[in-house]
């Protein structure tokens, strides 16, 4: 993906066999153990990960394409930009695309008119499995506890980003999925994937690590803090003012299967 | 000091060997015209030659309509420009893909017209992903005394560029392509766009996702034949607008350009051009087919001066 010029087939069908199984599995088979070596296959939203050393933005020659000092967000300047396609080329996520219509190569813009008011991006705050927090990550060495970013990436360090080889440094972080062939899941998000995966598969002893997974998903403000105590997960904006609180458990009611009242089978949809 | 344009040797035989492939075909054209009624031969065009400085030769004639066959071109010397992979700014192309353009330059003493010969084995517009327009520039220095750096121009010493592409001739002659005419079995689910089975759906509904067109960019509108570029150093060039007192045809047969760029002799904050008055001259070409575009593009290395009549 180094330099490779993308062309009309590449994004053609970008969806086009993203569920289809690539083997056959007999009949009767089953899965006992993870990592599963006969069957797997995950998910993985891959927007732009707005780059630490952006290659598009290295790969402009004019200039075009610029890193904000706020929020870090990588923007392509749409009065500016010519349609080269360097940064198309020179991008090996391929996130940055060429539009024919507008002659222009165009992004994922972090939302950042959202951003600007302290609201996570879109593709965040619409995640049905509520898997997805946006916030502002700091040095290893400045790392702050209460921090969730922080927290999820460097105490915790079960979040990795992808293709740390290409040395980016992209700003994505990835809880590795846990059922992966191996092999690959070291080709995409290195080395430290194993421990990785063991500290998620520890994370339901860690009260704090599961209060956190549970504010992900329940405000759409971005936090930059966190606190669990007493059972609940609070999430806090810049200012320090509170921006949502849950339970860490939520409580367990049971409940006939038939609502007589409303006439209607019970669903038992979390 | 004007640093006269250095051509080196293996150029100047290049150039005698060209001449040969232009004297076979005229013996073939004396063969076609054998048995028909003889006409008068045209006059015999001087082969190219290295110049150190390029003239703009007065003519009688009003050259504002940039016309490659024009009759004013017949008989003028063809001055040969050596060019080079560009060699400064990454990325740079690998090798010289279009080593020599030809020149004539005319005035008619209010227009300066420039043809602009160059070999390019294929023909392209850009339009589709991936595609890349043939495109060449003429770039004039602003101030003369001292001149710019001629690659771009410096802070404070601006260079003033006329643009042309294939592609933005291609929109002004027959409109700029829609996404249904680039590709006509592209579909899409949502989006009120102009797609074929879109029933209702306009252009329009793709405008308000054009945020180059929203902050006024240059490159998202239809174009004439040529855009003006004022740049100040490396990465600066910017579309100068609302100028519409020059113009540009271009015309590709047999594996060459023969391109025609009109621009006044006098502009207001720009490059000036007049008799007896000193003005120089430089040219970048670009090869769509080999995917130039941007840095990808050879130029000349040096400014040549420009006499006008
Ligand atoms: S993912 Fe690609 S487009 Fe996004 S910042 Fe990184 S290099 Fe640039
Ligand atoms: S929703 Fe916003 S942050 Fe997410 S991919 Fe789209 S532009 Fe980027």
């Amino acid at each position: 993906m180094l330099h490779y010029a993308p062309v009309d087939e590449d994004w053609m069908y970008p969806n086009v066999g993203e569920d289809d199984c690539a083997g056959g599995v007999a009949g009767g088979s089953h899965i006992p153990t993870t990592p599963h070596e006969q069957a797997w296959m995950f998910y993985l939203p891959r927007t732009c990960a707005h780059c630490t050393y952006p290659a598009c933005l290295a790969a402009c020659p004019r200039k075009a394409i610029y890193k904000r000092e706020e929020d870090g967000i990588v923007l392509i300047d749409q009065s500016r930009c010519k349609g080269y396609g360097e940064c198309v080329r020179a991008c090996p996520y391929k996130k940055s695309m060429y539009n024919t219509y507008t002659r222009t190569s165009e992004k994922c813009i972090g939302c950042y008119p959202a951003v600007e008011q302290g609201i996570q991006p879109q593709c965040v705050v619409n995640c049905i499995g509520k898997i997805r927090v946006m916030g502002f990550i700091n040095p290893p060495a400045k790392a702050r506890a209460d921090n969730p970013i922080d927290f999820l990436v460097h105490k915790k360090q079960i979040a990795l980003p992808y293709y740390p080889q290409l040395g980016l440094e992209p700003n994505i972080y990835y809880i590795p999925p846990i059922h992966a062939d191996r092999e690959y899941l070291h080709q995409m998000f290195g080395p430290q994937v194993d421990g990785a995966i063991e500290r998620y598969r520890d994370l339901e002893r860690d009260p704090v690590a599961a209060g956190l997974l549970c504010l992900m998903g329940s405000t759409d403000r971005i936090m930059h803090r966190f606190k669990v105590e007493r059972g609940k997960a609070i999430g806090y904006d810049d200012k320090g003012a509170e921006l949502v609180q849950v339970p860490v458990t939520e409580p367990v009611i049971e409940r006939a299967a038939f609502d007589a009242k409303l006439g209607a089978i019970r669903n038992n949809t979390p | 000091m004007i640093r006269p344009l250095f051509i080196p040797p293996g150029a100047r035989r290049a150039a005698a060997a060209r001449a040969l492939p232009v004297l076979a075909l005229c013996s073939l054209a004396a063969l076609g015209c054998s048995g028909k009624k003889r006409k008068a031969a045209p006059p015999a065009e001087p082969p190219p030659t290295a110049i150190d400085t390029l003239v703009v030769h007065k003519v009688a004639a009003d050259v504002s309509k940039p016309d490659p066959a024009a009759a004013y071109w017949q008989g003028l010397a063809e001055g040969e420009i050596v060019m080079t992979a560009q060699p400064m700014v990454a990325p740079r192309p690998d090798v010289a893909t279009t080593e020599k353009v030809f020149v004539k330059a005319v005035t008619d003493g209010k227009l300066a017209a420039f043809r602009i010969r160059w070999r390019d084995p294929e023909r392209s517009m850009a339009g589709r992903l991936g595609e890349f327009s043939d495109a060449l520039a003429l770039e004039f220095p602003v101030k003369t005394d001292p001149l710019p750096p001629v690659m771009m121009g410096a802070a404070g010493a601006p260079v003033h560029i006329f643009h042309w592409r294939a592609q933005y001739q291609r929109d002004h002659e027959e409109g700029k392509p829609t996404i249904a005419t680039l590709y006509p079995n592209a579909s899409i689910d949502m989006y009120p766009m102009e797609f074929k089975d879109q029933p209702g759906a306009h252009e329009a509904g793709r405008e308000q996702f054009s945020p180059g067109a929203a902050v006024g960019n240059p490159q998202s509108y239809a174009k004439g034949g040529v855009d003006e570029i004022i740049a100040e150093g490396y990465s600066t060039s910017s579309v100068q607008a609302g100028s519409e007192g020059h113009a540009a045809h271009g015309d590709w047969a047999n594996g060459e350009w023969t391109l025609v760029i009109v621009r006044p002799l006098a502009t207001e904050g720009g490059s000036n051009l007049a008799p007896g008055q000193r003005a120089f001259i430089a040219f970048a070409a670009w090869q769509g087919g080999k995917l130039e575009v941007g840095s990808r593009k050879c130029v000349t290395m040096a400014w040549l001066p420009v006499s006008v009549q």
